[in-house]
This record gives structure tokens, sequence and C-alpha cells, in this order.
């Protein structure tokens, strides 16, 4: 049987939420966190705010922001468990490609599903595509060949990947998992290493 | 092969018996908690701890965490309608290897389990039996020397009953039996090992687990690889 594991990235694969981190260069941090919170636990429709945010993040030079992202620290135990089957896993982030994408190339090794900038002259213009994480998902069984897909995630935009997956895991490693991840969920671990021994059974 | 045999509690159940409102891992005897006793005492070496929850979850999940931040915890969303097989196979089904089971009900004795995880060392069934005491009692029927089970029974009293702890094969609750004992009949004869536990289903057996707790809290503590202290750094 071939398992496919699909992984939320901010907050589950890194050890923090990228956009506030980001927000710290451009001094726009309380504004931008807040946004997140509340996107994180559900208030806000996470592609209204998730295109807010980026408005607000557009003014950094997407070089710099590779920069910043390269100090992101990411769990060693799931890392580790990535690169040991890079084929079979895919992360699944509604963060955007001209982000996180050399990040995730050089580190993880593994194919990167996320939402799409539209970059011009190192800036980022607009947004082409939101990912929804359930399509997303669905694509990815059809791809791979997947008998069984675990998702693996923590916030609202989470749900729909839980939702469509043969086992679902609701992370809440660095912050408490949103209660709609939560219930959508089989397990719930708080661990990175409890992650990594759940997951090594499937 | 997976290192850590896995321990799966049942802790999914509203405890109607018992009639606290509570989840009767929740339940205090002498002042802790059989789920915070459960553990922190017993299964303070257990690395792959697998804690399936119910009936008021956020409390169940949140003594669990206070204790320990590395227990998986399983959802049983359906827990109303669903006995303790379900539980366990919620658990179970993602599971290859012979695991541990232990009802969220039942007040171990931390001595006993080591003893308990040490004999079952390499074996793939071990089942816990303690001497007859609660009601509605599941019985055992012994071979003469007291080794083996080679049947439950509810009918007739015999001296050992069924104690809610167990190493098996995770394939048992594939059947969809109502009862655990009635998933653990297919690996019978299988051998037995006592231990001493006090089950809570009711208000009777409360009490005696009260005076049991008070015991097991009156002897000394056991030294565990998770609780040395460390010296702080000046």
């Amino acid at each position: 049987m071939r398992t496919g594991f699909c992984f939320d990235f901010d907050g589950t694969i890194t050890d923090r939420e990228l956009l506030p981190y980001l927000a710290e260069s451009i001094d726009l941090v309380d504004e931008i966190s807040v946004l997140t919170r509340a996107t994180i636990e559900g208030h806000l429709d996470f592609r209204k705010s998730f295109k807010l945010r980026c408005r607000l993040l557009g003014s950094i030079p997407v070089s710099r922001v590779n920069e910043l992202v390269q100090d992101v620290r990411m769990q060693p135990d799931i890392v580790d468990f990535i690169r040991s089957r890079p084929d079979d896993c895919v992360v699944v982030t509604g963060n955007l490609d001209c982000w996180i994408g050399p990040y995730v190339a050089e580190h993880l090794g593994c194919k990167l599903v996320s939402s799409r900038g539209n970059v011009s002259e190192d800036r980022l213009t607009g947004i082409d595509d939101v990912l929804d994480k359930g399509a997303a998902v669905a694509a990815l069984r059809e791809e791979f060949g997947w008998d069984r897909v675990v998702c693996i995630g923590d916030g609202m935009n989470d749900v729909p990947m839980l939702e469509l997956a043969d086992i679902a895991v609701a992370y809440g490693g660095i912050h408490t998992p949103c209660k709609a991840a939560e219930e959508a969920a089989h397990y719930i671990v708080y661990n990175p290493r409890s992650l990594c021994t759940l997951m090594s059974q499937f | 092969m997976h290192a850590d045999v896995p321990v799966l509690i049942a802790a999914a159940g509203i405890g109607s018996r018992l009639g606290m409102n509570l989840p009767k891992a929740l339940v205090e005897v002498n002042g802790r908690s059989i789920l915070e006793r459960l553990l922190a005492d017993v299964l303070v070496d257990e690395k792959d701890v697998r804690l399936i929850v119910g009936f008021r979850a956020d409390e169940v999940i949140a003594c669990a965490r206070r204790v320990r931040d590395d227990v998986i915890i399983v959802r049983n969303p359906s827990f109303r309608d669903t006995s303790v097989r379900h539980s366990f196979w919620l658990a179970a089904r993602h599971i290859q290897q012979p695991c541990y089971v232990i009802d969220g009900d039942t007040l171990v004795d931390p001595k006993a389990w080591r003893a308990f995880k040490q004999r079952a060392q390499g074996m793939d069934t071990l089942i816990g039996v303690t001497p007859s005491s609660t009601t509605d009692a599941v019985f055992t029927r012994m071979t003469p020397d007291g080794r083996d089970i080679t049947a439950f029974t509810r009918a007739e009293p015999q001296s050992h009953e069924w104690c809610g702890v167990a190493k098996l094969s995770p394939r048992l609750f594939d059947q969809k039996h109502d009862y655990v004992f009635q998933c653990i009949d297919a690996a019978l004869p299988a051998p037995a090992h006592v231990l001493e536990v006090a089950e809570v289903d009711t208000q009777a057996d409360l009490a005696l687990a009260e005076a049991f707790a008070r015991r097991i809290d009156a002897q000394p503590r056991l030294v565990s690889s998770r609780n040395v202290a460390m010296p702080l750094a000046a």
C-alpha cells in the first residue's frame, strides 16, 4: 500500500508562523499577528486574510523574503521524516511559491504545492491563486496514485485537506490546533517526536 | 519494526454506571485522577502512549498534557454509540505490532505494571487478571496450574477476573464484538498474569479504589528514568 503524507508548512514544519516573522522586518508585527491568529482560529476567511497580509508584506523585495526565510527553524524530527521519504511527502501550504519555494527545495527536497504569487522586478505584484488544500490533496492523490493519504495541519485552511484525508492528524507542536482542525482529525499530537512515532507506523 | 511497544488507554466513555458526569479516567482517588496516575506513575517509561478520548475530550486531553506532552490523542467522536472495543480499534487499526491496552478507569500499581511488562517481553499475548472483587466482573477460567486463561465467563464466579490490562495483537480489535473480552477470546488459551489493580465502574468500586490508592501512595516511590532529578546549575 502506497501512503502519501501532506504537510502544512507554517507552524507545522516551521517552528513559527512565517508571515508575522516577515512582518518584523517592516515593523508590522502586531498588525500581521492579529490577522494570522484570527485566521488560524477561523474568525477570518483565509483567502481574504491571506491576500491582505500579502498586500502588507508585498513591500519587502522577494529576494529579501527568501533570505529571511532561510533563518526560520524547522522541527528536526519532521524534517528527518520528510527527507527519509521525499517521494511520498508533499508540503501543501497557503504560503507563496516565490517566498518559500527555494527554501523547501533546499531543505526538504520534496514537492511543494502552494499559493502562487506574481512577481515583477523582485516585488510581489499580486496573488494568482490562493491554494484550496482540499482540491490540492484530491489532485495529489490522483497524481501520485496513493492508496492512502495522511494529512497533517493545524489551521482553518487545513480543514478541507484533513477532511479528505484517510488519516487526519491535527498537530499542536507550535500552537494548539484550531477547534475545527481537531474535530476533523483522527489523531491530535502536540510533540514532533510523537508525530513521527505515529507516522512511522502508517 | 517499531521499537517502542504502543500503550493504548481507553478513556472515551461516559462512565454512566459510576454516575459522576465525569470521564472515569478523571475520577480522583486519594487526591489524584486515575489518568494522572497512569501517565505520571505507571507509564512513565513508555514512549508511545495513545489515549483514546470522547466524552469531555478537552478535559481529558488537558489532564494528559499537564502530565506530559508526548501522548498521542486518538479521537472517538462516536463515543456515545460505541464501546471500549471500538475505541481500542480506532487506536489499534494503524498499529502492526502487539500493543498494551489499559482501560482508562483502571488504577494500576506501578510496581505491578513493571512486573507485567517484564513478563510480557517477547510475548505477543499476556492477559492481566486480578483477584475477583468488582461488581459486574468478567471472570477468567484458568488451567489448574493457574498459568493460562481458557475462557471468560460472566455467569460462573471464579477466583480471578479480567482486569482491563493486556498485551495483545492489535488485529483482535478488528472483530466487531461489543466487549473487549469477546475480542480476546479469539486468542485463548493465553498466558495470564496476576496484577494488582482497582477498576472503577460503580460507587462501590470507587471505595475499594480509594483504599488501593492509599496503599500505593504509602509505598516508597520508584525511581524512573524520566523523573530523575537533575542538579540545577549554580
